[in-house]
């Protein structure tokens, strides 16, 4: 259909964008997509926990060298310290990014744009941290010739659940940055602001994701 | 969305509401990363200024922790605090299949 034809007729035609129940066809269409990708964060983190009861605290032949490696003691209170000021990174790219949204809901699309930049910002910084604890914890500490033949799961994990976590992450700056071209070309304006509403929820949902990694792999 | 104070600073309209959220989040992720300092570990107990919790009080209490800090986001940042009920309850799906999976997982 023309647009012209549906200008013509707007009478005729529910508003674009929307279902008979009110709610952005976009938003269910995310919100079904979330629903699936925590089930898969669920099974992810559930492996993790059923590794780790398993093995409780027992130790290897020795006496000296716990089965599953006591995170605080693997990471350092200098990785833990570091891990946790990502966290903090990751919420005020939260944080920003529902100001963007407010900002594109006012029309302000200026500012929305300062607001995205600072999400993509965040989030980058985010990856840059979390490829320099991986190539650290792959050098020096899950690959080390020190600890060769023992028990490989914790690392595993590890690698699996941050590497599934950073991928969604990189996947995200992505998606924000096409919402920042988006803007800056005009084709996202006030009218369809419903769209940084959904990039908004996949963020967040990254964020939510990762309070949960960062406690169950980090802090427990 | 829900309307809030807003206030300007270097030009950027900043929601009252949002940096509130923010901070509890900040808050309660600084607790968070003490809680393992206090905490016993395989190699012993540690003790953070005189203070020292067993090591199920400090699963429990980042456990609950951590749930609080995704509530905050979920409920405030991805406005479900403003959603009809029936993505509120498209949205509860993943922590009903969470519970099913940990009591089917768990080495009784």
């Amino acid at each position: 259909m023309s647009e012209s034809i549906a200008a013509e007729h707007e009478d005729m035609f529910p508003p674009l964008g929307e279902e008979s129940l009110g709610v952005v066809h976009g938003k269910v269409g995310m919100w079904t997509f979330l629903v699936m990708d925590a089930m898969t964060f669920a099974g992810f983190l559930a492996g993790y926990a059923r590794l780790r009861w398993g093995v409780g605290s027992g130790m290897w032949p020795g006496g000296e060298t716990p089965i599953w490696p006591y995170p605080y003691d693997t990471f350092g209170q200098v990785g833990i310290q570091l891990t946790a000021f990502n966290t903090f990174v990751l919420v005020c790219s939260s944080v920003t990014m529902v100001h963007a949204l407010a900002a594109a809901l006012k029309g302000k699309m200026g500012e929305a744009q300062k607001w995205l930049i600072f999400t993509i910002l965040g989030g980058l910084f985010f990856l840059g941290v979390q490829g320099f604890e991986w190539t650290h914890l792959i050098k020096d500490v899950f690959f080390a010739p020190a600890l060769e033949g023992t028990n490989r799961n914790f690392a595993a994990t590890f690698l699996c659940l941050t590497g599934f976590h950073g991928c969604h992450v990189a996947v995200g700056v992505i998606y924000n940055l096409i919402i920042l071209l988006g803007m800056r070309s005009g084709k996202i304006t006030q009218k369809n602001a419903s769209v940084v509403e959904i990039a908004g929820l996949y963020w967040h949902f990254v964020d939510l994701v990762w309070i949960l990694v960062f406690t169950f792999v980090y802090l427990i | 969305m829900s309307e809030s104070k807003t206030y300007e600073i270097a030009g950027f309209e900043i929601n009252r509401s949002y940096m509130v959220i923010w901070a509890i989040l900040l808050g309660l992720t600084l607790v968070e990363v003490l809680i393992p300092e206090m905490s016993m570990t395989p190699n012993g107990p540690k003790t953070l200024m005189g203070i020292s919790v067993s090591r199920t009080v400090a699963i429990l209490s980042l456990v609950g922790l951590a749930i609080t800090k995704t509530y905050c986001v979920a409920w405030f940042y991805m406005h479900l605090i403003d959603e009809r009920p029936l993505i509120v309850l498209i949205a509860c799906a993943p922590f009903i299949f969470s519970v099913f999976l940990t009591i089917g997982l768990f080495p009784w």
